[in-house]
């Protein structure tokens, strides 16, 4: 049997499974942190998306205005979220689950219409810098440039996020915060800046894997109910609240996709769905999660 | 005395920390059994094993010699078990007649009766429990607006609402003025003894447990130290050692 | 209270509704129609939602498989409008009961994760499966049911008066339900699952049951759409039906049984008027749904709760009433 599409389709699964990894991320921390789905997500990898496609516009083609754009797009999307959590999202703590979950799906509601205002219905089209549009061979795999750059991003976001959480203070208030808000509070740390500092984070990784998207997919309004869906499907595989889950979670989905896709282009979709459906029956809190659902 | 639950080898384990090595004790059948322990021992720990919201990760609970070790709670509920909670648990925004006509309702065939109207069923059953506790006056009033002592009685009542064989009651006294312990203490042994009800509760209450309780297990972290009769385990000098150091219960005249 | 609200609203709604079917022009008894089959459609949501606590984001699957099942057998054999509605409610109810056994097991928030996943799996085989579904393109010239000209009715009078009674229908048997030993026990999961539990009571198994009942009931609700409308296309199926439901739901208001159908009058008539002025609907409704969810989450019917209170205790006072008592009878519970 012909193996050779075998490092193809890891490199295309492994691209997949890191970009959601960064976005799937913000999804986690944010619940694990303050117990809030937040359906909005999809929105804001929408909005990173949106941004850099006209940033890029604005500061050329070059390699430099590219990466500039990017830090720029995901930046804005971690104000936004910051400004929402601050404003909107922190009435909701402590209100019943039902009225959280109907809150932040109002706001994709909203998001979406903000983005038909601004950058119209039509597709946006975004190049990929000249610098990043090469390719070279690996093991007999063709690996783009910008490939490879996703996967750097995606494993530096999973050191990132590792160093973040488990050898800084900032770190270990986060996760002190996501296991006890209550006595948080008693100690007097404060927790409304870790709140909102989590959310900006999880907004901005949001954000950053939109923009690092953006010359990949088709950038249109609509791209935030595909998006959320996937997250969905994987972070019930790997366990919302945990990162390794969304990591492992993330994999799964990335390498089931890539390959059902070049057996059965119309089943990928159905195949990770049949994979949650398996998850949900052997092991309902996720791979690697709390038993929390 | 025969043994209605049987608990053997009994032990959790939550991803490294033992809450429970290895408790085996038998509760007998018609009699009052107390737990109790220092904070952390592990009595909300076995209380959730025995009840099903929990499943050990070694050992056996037997039901008059029947395994019930995985069974799920509402499954339990349904072999005839009553349980109350530490936090009070009963339906807030419902009335107390609500509240027991809904404890009725529960098991058995009326849970799929989708027509007729809830309020037929039940009615007199639900004034004879209530009055039964003394919350007759407060039938109509929603359960969330009584007075702390008088929700431990309503959900003592519900608990007791399906004549359970046995009846696990965690802390039952907490949160409880002396008058209202008083009050709670003789309405629970008034119901069990006259039912026939087995009771098996926890309590940091140390004098109404030496008061009322037949057999007393000892717990201390995760282990049993000793089980038996109340005047035995009054003597038992481990009992003492481990309550020593305790200030809740270090001047208790029960233990001297 | 609760049952004084409630006939408020009928005795606002059902004389409207009467008025419509009786006297109604053309344009009228198309706007009529479509009102009485989205109060279904998100009736049966708040069954879920409103009275068992349970969220779910998926509800337009139903909806549309509603809606694909009566189209579908109308068009493919030729069969009428009851037998087509029958098959649209059996196969929305088949798979309420396939997907709900799998989400009604879990917490909240995973329920509408899986919830509304499910919903756009069954959005996705539409969309693909052109043989069967038509596409993205969707289907066209579903045949109008006819009716002869019995009683000198037009079709679309009959069509009419068939959705209105219908939803009648429903909302009596949901009232009823609601009532129910079932419905205790639903509501009471609601409010505390624990306890439902150690009363001996399967939790998922009284869930599920709601879960199978509002999706046959929003079936229903779609197999009259695809009739209405006389096309079937996948974004009936895109979870955004579900998302007006749910806004119909919490701006009638989700803790009365005509809520929703209040809800739904109100937002289709907004609709109409407001889609003149801007294309950007889907904001208004997200700013109104997080505004009410913010600063009045029982919705319009709550907000004439509040009145009707705030009248009773300025005439209980100049009654000379105390106000102790009458905070004692407004808590009673309903």
């Amino acid at each position: 049997m012909d193996l050779s599409f075998v490092p193809a389709q890891l490199v295309s699964g492994l691209t997949t499974a890191m970009t959601l990894f960064v976005t799937a991320s913000g999804l986690s921390l944010i619940f694990g942190v303050m117990g809030i789905l937040n359906f909005a997500h999809g929105s804001l990898f929408m909005l990173g998306a949106f941004l850099l496609a006209s940033l890029a516009r604005l500061l050329g083609a070059s390699g430099i205005g590219f990466v500039a754009a990017l830090f720029i797009a995901s930046v804005a999307v971690g104000v936004i979220g910051a400004a929402l959590e601050r404003w909107l999202i922190s009435r909701l703590y402590g209100k019943e689950e039902l009225f959280q979950l109907l809150f932040t799906y109002s706001l994709v509601l909203v998001l979406a219409d903000c983005v038909r205002m601004v950058w119209g219905v039509n597709q946006q089209s975004v190049m990929r810098p000249a610098m990043l549009s090469g390719s070279f061979e690996l093991a007999g795999a063709t690996l783009s440039h910008y490939n490879l750059l996703l996967i750097g991003v995606g494993f530096a976001i999973v050191l990132g996020l590792w160093f973040l959480l488990h050898r800084t203070r900032i770190g270990e208030l986060i996760r002190a915060a996501s296991q006890d808000r209550e006595m948080l509070l008693m100690l007097g740390k404060n927790v409304r800046w870790i709140q909102t500092g989590v959310f900006a984070l999880g907004a901005f990784l949001a954000g950053l894997s939109g923009a690092l998207m953006a010359p990949l997919v088709s950038v249109v309004p609509g791209m935030d109910s595909e998006i959320i869906i996937v997250l969905f499907i994987i972070v019930v595989i790997g366990g919302l609240g945990s990162l390794a889950g969304t990591l492992v979670g993330s994999l799964v989905y990335g390498v089931a996709y890539s390959f059902t896709v070049y057996f059965f282009p119309q089943l990928a979709l159905f195949v990770v769905a049949a994979l949650m459906v398996i998850t949900l029956t052997l092991r309902p809190q996720g791979l690697l999660g709390r038993r929390i659902g | 005395m025969s043994m209605l639950i049987e608990i053997e080898g009994l032990s959790k384990t939550f991803s490294g920390f033992k809450a429970l090595s290895d408790v085996g004790f038998a509760i007998p059948e018609g009699k009052i059994t107390a737990v109790i322990g220092p904070n952390g021992a592990g009595k909300s720990t076995l209380f959730n094993l025995i009840t099903g919201k929990l499943v050990p990760t070694s050992g056996a609970i037997r039901l008059r010699g029947r395994d019930i070790t995985t069974l799920p709670p509402e499954a339990r509920v349904r072999s005839g078990f009553g349980r109350t909670f530490q936090r009070t648990s009963v339906f807030g925004e419902m009335s107390v007649r609500e509240n027991l006509r809904t404890a009725m309702l529960c098991q058995g065939r009326h849970v799929w009766s989708f027509w007729r109207v809830a309020t037929a069923f039940f009615e007199s059953d639900v004034q004879a429990l209530a009055s039964r506790f003394e919350l007759s006056d407060a039938l109509d009033l929603q359960a969330k607006t009584m007075s702390h002592g008088d929700q431990k009685q309503l959900e003592l009542a519900m608990a007791v609402a399906q004549t359970p064989k046995v009846l696990l009651l965690d802390e039952p006294l907490a949160g409880m003025s002396p008058v209202e312990t008083r009050t709670a203490v003789a309405a629970i042994v008034d119901e069990v003894r006259q039912r026939g009800i087995t009771l098996l509760f926890t309590e940091h209450d140390i004098d109404v447990v030496f008061e009322i309780a037949d057999v007393i297990v000892v717990l201390d972290k995760g282990r049993l130290i000793a089980s038996g009769p109340a005047a035995q385990i009054r003597a038992d000098a481990r009992v003492q050692a481990v309550y020593l150091g305790q200030s809740d219960t270090l001047e208790s005249p029960a233990l001297q | 209270m609760k049952s004084q609200i409630e006939a408020a609203l009928a005795l606002i709604l059902f004389p409207l509704a009467l008025g419509i079917g009786i006297f109604g022009s053309r344009l009228w008894l198309n706007f009529g129609a479509e009102v009485a089959i989205w109060a279904l459609f998100a009736v049966s949501l708040n069954l879920l939602v409103g009275f068992g606590g349970m969220v779910s984001f998926g509800h337009a699957a139903y909806f549309g498989l509603g809606a694909y099942g009566a189209g579908l057998a109308a068009m493919r054999w030729g069969i009428g409008l009851v037998p087509a509605t029958l098959i649209g409610m059996g196969l929305a109810a088949l798979f309420a009961l396939l997907f709900g056994m799998l989400c009604v097991r879990r917490s909240k928030v995973y329920f509408a994760m899986l919830t509304l996943a499910f919903s756009q799996l069954v959005w996705a085989v539409a969309f693909r499966w052109n043989d069967l579904s038509g596409g993205d393109q969707g289907i066209n010239g579903l045949p109008m049911p006819q009716f002869g000209n019995l009683l000198g009715w037009t079709n679309q009078r009959w069509f009419y008066w068939i959705c209105f009674v219908l939803l009648c229908a429903v909302l009596y048997l949901l009232y009823r339900l609601a009532r129910s030993p079932f419905g205790t026990l639903l509501n009471a999961a609601k409010l505390n699952p624990e306890r439902v539990q150690f009363l001996g009571t399967s939790v998922p198994r009284v869930q599920l049951v709601a879960f199978v009942i509002a999706g046959a009931l929003a079936g229903l609700a779609g197999s009259l759409f695809a009739f209405h409308t006389r096309g079937l296309f996948p974004d009936y199926l895109f979870w955004t039906k579900g998302a007006e439901a749910l806004n119909m739901v919490v701006l009638g208001g989700m803790n009365q049984l005509l809520g929703p159908v209040l809800g739904a009058a109100t937002l289709l008539f907004i609709n109409q008027e407001a889609t003149a002025f801007t294309e950007y609907w889907s904001a208004v409704t997200g700013v109104m749904l997080g505004a009410l969810i913010l600063f009045a989450p029982g919705g319009l019917a709550g907000g004439l709760q509040r009145l009707l209170e705030a009248v009773t205790r300025k005439r209980a006072r100049k009654a000379g009433q105390s106000v102790p008592d009458l905070e004692a009878d407004l808590r009673r519970p309903q």
